[in-house]
């Protein structure tokens, strides 16, 4: 895969190196921990999953095994490929209008500027 | 071999990229052996077709509640079609104007509008927009960016509301200017039909002469 | 991975940086990205058993970092605080929030003018520095979508940093 080189990346990468937290943010996150802190409850299996969490995904996996989720969780992972599809297309959409608006707006801006440097008088917006 | 391993990946992403294999027969309005030619000396390319069945399709797992998809899902339920291709090139003069020129023609028929023309002499900085109306209304949009090394074509087919466009500024970055697009379009289609019967008047009035 | 308090008090530590950076580049706003970490490391202290490894939390913190600043910004979006509203022609940042981001340099405040999913991206990439493969695994994105953003991401912010240069040396 050929890399697009860009000098601009460097920048970025410098500008966007991560920040400090602000100050006594450990504090406050292990304040709201020991707030909020249950004992744990370790299942019979011993996997730190209470009994119940277990008995919910036993019968879940005998629903998939009996009915046919095969079917709907292809279909499911073909809807959310289209999904992605049409919001890749309307996001390249998007970003190319506003290039074409962008490139538009340059070439007014050099055309106004030919013409003041050849002496026309441009109104200004306000003017007729 | 470089190529060959290259272009096996982008074959795939392109593969996937027309969603669920057999789904997606839709028919692409730019021209074939051009897309195969761009893809050839493309280094990156993207290619998303999706014709009125996938959009109803992909429309069911877009989520109403969702900002971006609840406005994706208003944009796409009404349309025909969209079409993207967008390729990256790693050196300039991929293509020529004349590829540029056998994509145009497509839209260059009476009903579309042409809204936006901006020309560089090599082709390497060109613009278009052009809008198709139906009764007067947004019907189809196609839109060109050609750059050094980028090319972009987006083609979209279906009514379009300019509120859709103006309210998906800030999320697929769609600016707030679309809407003036549309209205533009319409002025300028109703100039066209206003010339024309004008002509018409003029051609009765001289006939009618002795 | 070990699951006392000290432990966790050094991973919170270690990873505070990355976790606020990543939320505050998201959704923009101090106060909002603060709460937004908080958030992830009270996850993070619920999810840590099933955590092998430093990398594992690395990629872990990473991935519920992104997810919940965009739900962040979802949710002020539908409180009225609409992502559109901020941004005034041309995608800049109107002048009242742009003036409560004095703490952002400027290519932070330009990444606020992205949608926020391009925004993730972008993060995850230039702070994180993850190939655009990784990026797609961890926000369960197609790749062409990572790659995408990434190609226009950097290509408006660059055509604006440079606006925003023109504007500053003729002014």
């Amino acid at each position: 895969m050929v890399e697009m080189k860009d000098d601009f990346e460097p920048e970025l990468r410098e500008q966007l190196r991560a920040r400090e937290a602000p100050a006594g943010f450990a504090d406050r996150v292990m304040a709201r921990v020991a707030k909020r802190q249950q004992p744990q409850h370790r299942g019979w299996l011993g996997f730190g999953m209470p009994v119940w969490q277990w008995a919910v995904a036993t019968l879940l996996v005998a629903a998939m095994v009996a009915g046919g989720l095969e079917r709907e969780r292809e279909q499911r992972e073909q809807g959310e490929r289209a999904r992605e599809q049409v919001l890749l297309a309307l996001h390249i959409t998007g970003s190319t209008l506003r290039e074409v608006q962008q490139k538009v707006g340059a070439s007014d801006a050099v055309h106004e500027m030919n013409q003041k440097g050849a002496g026309a008088v441009i109104p200004e917006k306000d003017e007729p | 071999m470089r190529a060959s391993v290259r272009n096996a990946f982008w074959v795939g992403l392109a593969v996937a990229a027309t969603a669920a294999g057999a789904w997606a027969q839709a028919s692409s309005p730019f021209p074939v052996t051009l897309e195969k030619q761009l893809a050839e000396r493309a280094a990156n390319y993207t290619e998303v077709s999706l014709d009125k069945r996938m959009l109803d399709f992909a429309s069911r797992f877009l989520n109403a509640k969702d900002s971006d998809q609840g406005q994706a899902k208003r944009i796409i339920e009404k349309l025909d079609g969209v079409y993207v291709r967008s390729y990256e090139f790693d050196k300039p003069g991929q293509y020529t104007t004349a590829d540029l020129e056998s994509v145009r023609r497509q839209f260059e028929t009476p009903e579309w509008t042409e809204l936006v023309k901006t020309r560089s002499r090599d082709g390497s900085d060109d613009a278009d927009i052009y809008m198709k109306l139906v009764n007067g209304e947004a019907h189809g949009m196609f839109i060109l960016d050609a750059e050094a090394k980028e090319l972009d074509f987006v083609y979209i087919s279906g009514p379009i509301r300019p509120e859709d466009l103006q309210d998906l500024s800030g999320n697929f970055g769609i600016p707030s200017d679309a809407y003036a697009l549309s209205k533009k379009a319409k002025e300028k289609d109703q100039t066209k039909a206003d010339e024309k019967a004008q002509k018409s008047a003029d051609k009765t009035q001289k006939e009618g002469q002795p | 991975m070990d699951h006392s308090q000290k432990t966790f008090r050094d991973l919170v530590e270690r990873h505070q940086g990355r976790v606020f950076s990543i939320a505050l580049r998201i959704v923009g706003e101090s106060g909002a990205a603060e709460e937004v970490a908080q958030d992830v490391f009270l996850e993070l202290y619920r999810a840590l058993p099933g955590l092998e490894s430093e990398e594992h939390v690395t990629a872990w913190l990473r991935r519920v970092a992104c997810h919940r600043a965009t739900d962040a910004l979802r949710r002020r979006a539908v409180r009225g605080y609409a992502a559109a509203e901020e941004y005034q022609d041309g995608m800049e940042l109107r002048p009242a929030v742009r003036d409560f981001l004095p703490l952002m340099n400027r290519l932070e405040q330009l990444l606020l003018t992205l949608p926020p999913a391009q925004r993730a991206v972008m993060v995850l990439r230039y702070q994180e520095d993850l190939e655009p493969e990784d990026i797609a695994t961890e926000m369960k994105m197609p790749l062409a979508t990572v790659r995408s953003y990434l190609q226009r991401g950097v290509k408006m912010l660059r055509a604006k940093a440079q606006r925003t240069l023109k504007e500053y040396s003729r002014g």
